[in-house]
């Protein structure tokens, strides 16, 4: 029986005996259970929760167990709450290859501390200001000399899809989603080229692993055995380096060049950037989503500000430029994923509830929306009156860039259209826009025909 | 120890080998096992290497190498 009363228990909490988290009075907790006693005793009194959070690789938490403990709890921990939840499958290759070797160092410290991870899901890691963290505290056991129990989950959720990225193509990160338990190694064997096989790690924990779990008969004597640390050790050394080794060369996609491809002038974007920096000055969000961000052009200034900025774009070469170039080594509040907006990422797990779709986790106090809407229209066929209704579920201002039916992209976009599609034109994407929205400001972009606006939703 | 790739091809070989060894004895696992297995082994074949790594220079002198005294003699 759920012990709370007063509480609301988060959805994608419930795999773990050992603890939930729950929010209460719009804070966020976690409620420790009695059977996890020991090995909690063991991470906070040996010291390894404090290493951790002291060197930012594990979220604070503050024990509020005298102050505010859950009925039948035997600890209560205040979380910091995270301004935006993502998920591994909207992580582009290096999001995903950090978290991965974040998960190592902890299991690492943890092994000097007498812990060990029991579980490895990459769900657990969060990207926060720039860097990613571990978030669930009730991750640590009692480290046994026996072998890793969250192995073949590390395999699964970190090494296989990495290298099927590496090795294949970087679009195959969008396999966790169809996969939110990892991929399995099997599968991962069987789609990596014959090339993989001389990378000795993938060889051994995709390939070999892979072989073994195909075996059939009784577990009974290698759940028994025992794996002394030094082995455990070179394991983990083994998959660090096999994970440092897997590279994504940046190759050029239909939109990592935009930059260098637009069909405005300087001065024009030199305007636009400026009515932009006036917009979210005036607008003074906390959180800001950029849709259709590209390489975080727009986004990673707003990030500068200290504004927490969700960068989204379909496109994963381009979300990985913006990670690697705009993100890694420094901490900005800047996240960029791999979101296609005009199919974004669903609500997933079990009863749809365990993985939050994109618009359960908005809304945004702002969204961009700078030269989207007329690929959305055109190339995805979705009607104004759509784009703007789905708008105003994921945000609560809007600035759109609409570029009209005799811009250059705008007509290259037609000569190759076949088919029909909808309506497209400033009176269209205005009437459709004010059945959701308040026009507060319109400006056209110097030396072009685009319009620059900014809505706020109606009440 | 970085990884194999410290020991590159032998590394490769020595896995592979212990892995016909130890093949007919493991038939009775199932693949929840799978995880374990590949653990043990590649744990114990990684230690040898480091073993191996360990010691090389003293192997590569003892067996490759020339001794000045044999030079001399030449």
């Amino acid at each position: 029986m759920d012990p709370l009363t007063t509480a609301v228990r988060d959805s994608a909490s419930f795999k773990d005996p050992s603890g939930f988290v729950f929010s209460r009075d719009g804070e966020i907790f976690r409620y420790v259970a009695p059977i996890y006693r020991e090995h909690f005793e063991l991470a906070s009194g040996s010291g390894l929760q404090e290493h951790l959070i002291r060197s930012r690789l594990l979220i604070e938490h503050e024990d509020v167990t005298g102050i505010a403990n859950e009925p039948g709890a035997f600890k209560t921990l205040k979380l910091r709450r995270l301004p935006f939840v993502s998920y591994p499958y909207e992580w582009c290759f290096s999001e995903l290859k950090d978290a991965a070797l974040l998960t190592l160092q902890i299991q690492k410290i943890a092994m000097e501390y007498g812990a060990s991870l029991k579980d490895c899901s990459a769900f657990n890691v969060q990207f926060l200001n720039g860097k990613p963290i571990l978030i669930d505290t009730l991750s640590f056991e009692k480290y046994e000399e026996e072998p890793w129990v969250a192995y073949r989950q590390f395999c699964e959720q970190f090494l296989a899809p990495l290298a099927l990225m590496s090795y294949r193509d970087i679009r195959l990160g969008k396999l966790l989603e169809a996969n939110i338990e990892g991929i399995p190694v099997d599968l991962a064997a069987a789609l990596l080229p014959a090339r993989a096989a001389w990378n000795v790690g993938l060889f051994t924990h995709l390939r070999l692993h892979s072989y073994f779990q195909a075996r059939s008969g009784s577990a009974e004597g290698v759940t028994r055995a025992k794996l002394a640390r030094k082995n455990l050790m070179a394991i983990l050394d083994n998959l660090e380096s096999t994970i440092r080794s897997l590279k994504y060369e940046t190759k050029k996609s239909t939109w990592s060049d935009y930059k260098d491809e637009r069909s405005y002038g300087a001065s024009s974007l030199q305007h636009k950037k400026q009515v932009v920096d006036q917009l979210i000055g005036r607008l003074s969000p906390r959180m800001v989503w950029d849709i259709g961000a590209n390489t975080g052009e727009f986004a990673c200034p707003i990030a500068e500000k200290g504004i927490h900025t969700v960068a989204l774009d379909f496109d994963p070469v381009c979300v990985e430029i913006d990670y690697v170039s705009n993100v890694r080594n420094r901490a900005v509040p800047l996240l960029p994923l791999c979101v296609d907006i005009a199919s974004p990422s669903p609500s997933l797990g079990w009863a749809h509830r365990e993985r939050k779709s994109l618009a359960e986790r908005g809304p945004a106090d702002v969204a961009l929306a700078l030269a989207l809407i007329h690929h959305l229209a055109i190339t995805r066929n979705v009607p104004l009156l759509h784009i703007a209704e789905f708008f105003a579920k994921i945000a609560d201002a809007l600035i759109v860039e609409f570029v009209p039916p005799d811009d250059g992209q705008v007509k290259r976009l037609l000569s190759t259209k076949k088919g029909s599609w909808h309506e497209y034109g400033e009176p269209q994407f205005l009437e459709a826009f004010d059945r959701y929205f308040v026009l507060e400001r319109r400006e056209q972009i110097m030396e072009s025909g685009r319009l620059l606006t900014l809505f706020r939703k109606r009440k | 120890m970085k990884g194999f790739r410290d020991c590159g091809f032998p590394g490769l070989l020595a896995l592979v080998c212990l892995f016909f060894f130890a093949e007919p004895s493991l038939a009775y696992l199932d693949g929840s096992a799978g995880a374990y297995l590949t653990q043990i082994l590649t744990g114990g074949v990684l230690v040898f290497l480091m073993a191996i790594n360990r010691f090389k220079g003293a192997i590569v002198e003892r067996f490759f190498k020339r001794r000045p005294g044999k030079e001399k003699q030449e």
